[in-house]
């Protein structure tokens, strides 16, 4: 399998809300040192980012800053995480990024997402 | 309103009055769902200035997708734009929608509140039945007949 590649630009799509929550990664489930696995889980497609008829956020990919990157893997599952100088998954961040999942004030990762959303975007049936 | 002078203290006082509706809606909720923890909140970003929303969650049943009733203020070529929905909160499962909204520039203020007002209240109105759906509380919670 290919390598996950860096994205530059484009649009991204992940399901439900527009809450800072579904914008922050899981503890137990995106948590990891593996690029385009780590971090939160977006699609290039809307069909596989949502079921027919609901919601999913589009988001633009050029509005990321760093030090997220979104990762793209070969089967078209995208990876938004923080990297170090090197590329590599910065393990530590995420995992402060992930332990901030429900709190108020957002993390500054959440908020970076959240400004990346350009549009609310609902499947076709 | 002149065209495009919607500010931040504008999007405030939405808020409030979406917020009061929601804030209703918890009260006449808990009664029949007292496991339902309900949840307020605000999402401003750079392009969407107003998500007011409530959030209805199991805490001791993570594996149902919390239900997320809200509504968005936004500005948009020209037009504001206000949709309401009641959604998955991760899923963004599609539960009940309040008809999209457009008001022109200029509309005065007291228009804007009350349609504002008004979707959060449609939304207020059709949360029961999600919540049943979601939660699977009907028949636990009525009373034996």
């Amino acid at each position: 399998m290919a390598a996950p590649t860096i994205m530059k630009e484009g649009f991204v799509y992940r399901g439900g809300s527009r809450k800072p929550r579904n914008m922050t990664p899981r503890l137990e489930k995106d948590v990891c040192d593996d690029s385009g696995k780590a971090g939160l889980s977006a699609y290039l497609t809307v069909e596989d980012a949502t079921d027919p008829d609901d919601w999913c956020q589009k988001i633009d990919i050029g509005k990321l800053v760093a030090p997220l990157v979104a990762y793209l893997e070969s089967d078209g599952h995208v990876g938004i995480a923080p990297v170090t100088g090197d590329g590599s998954i910065d393990v530590e961040l995420l995992t402060e990024w992930a332990l901030s999942r429900g709190n108020e004030p957002p993390h500054a990762l959440t908020n970076i997402v959240l400004n990346a959303i350009v549009e609310p975007i609902r499947r076709p049936p | 309103m002149s065209p495009n002078d919607l500010k931040p203290s504008d999007f405030d006082r939405l808020d409030e009055a979406s917020r009061i509706v929601f804030e209703g809606l918890a009260k006449k909720i808990q009664p029949s769902f007292p496991a339902l923890k309900a949840i307020l909140g605000r999402t401003t970003t750079e392009t969407f200035p107003l998500y007011s929303h409530i959030t209805f969650e199991d805490k001791a049943r993570p594996e149902i997708d919390p239900v997320v009733v809200g509504v968005d203020v936004r500005v948009d070529s020209g037009k504001i734009l206000i949709q309401a929905h009641i959604i998955g909160e991760e899923t963004g499962a599609a539960y009940f929608d309040v008809p999209n909204q457009e008001l022109p520039f200029g509309t005065d203020w007291s228009v804007l509140q009350s349609h504002v007002i008004n979707a959060a209240q449609q939304l207020a109105e059709n949360t029961i039945p999600v919540l049943e759906r979601v939660f699977d509380y009907a028949k636990p919670l009525r009373a034996p007949a």
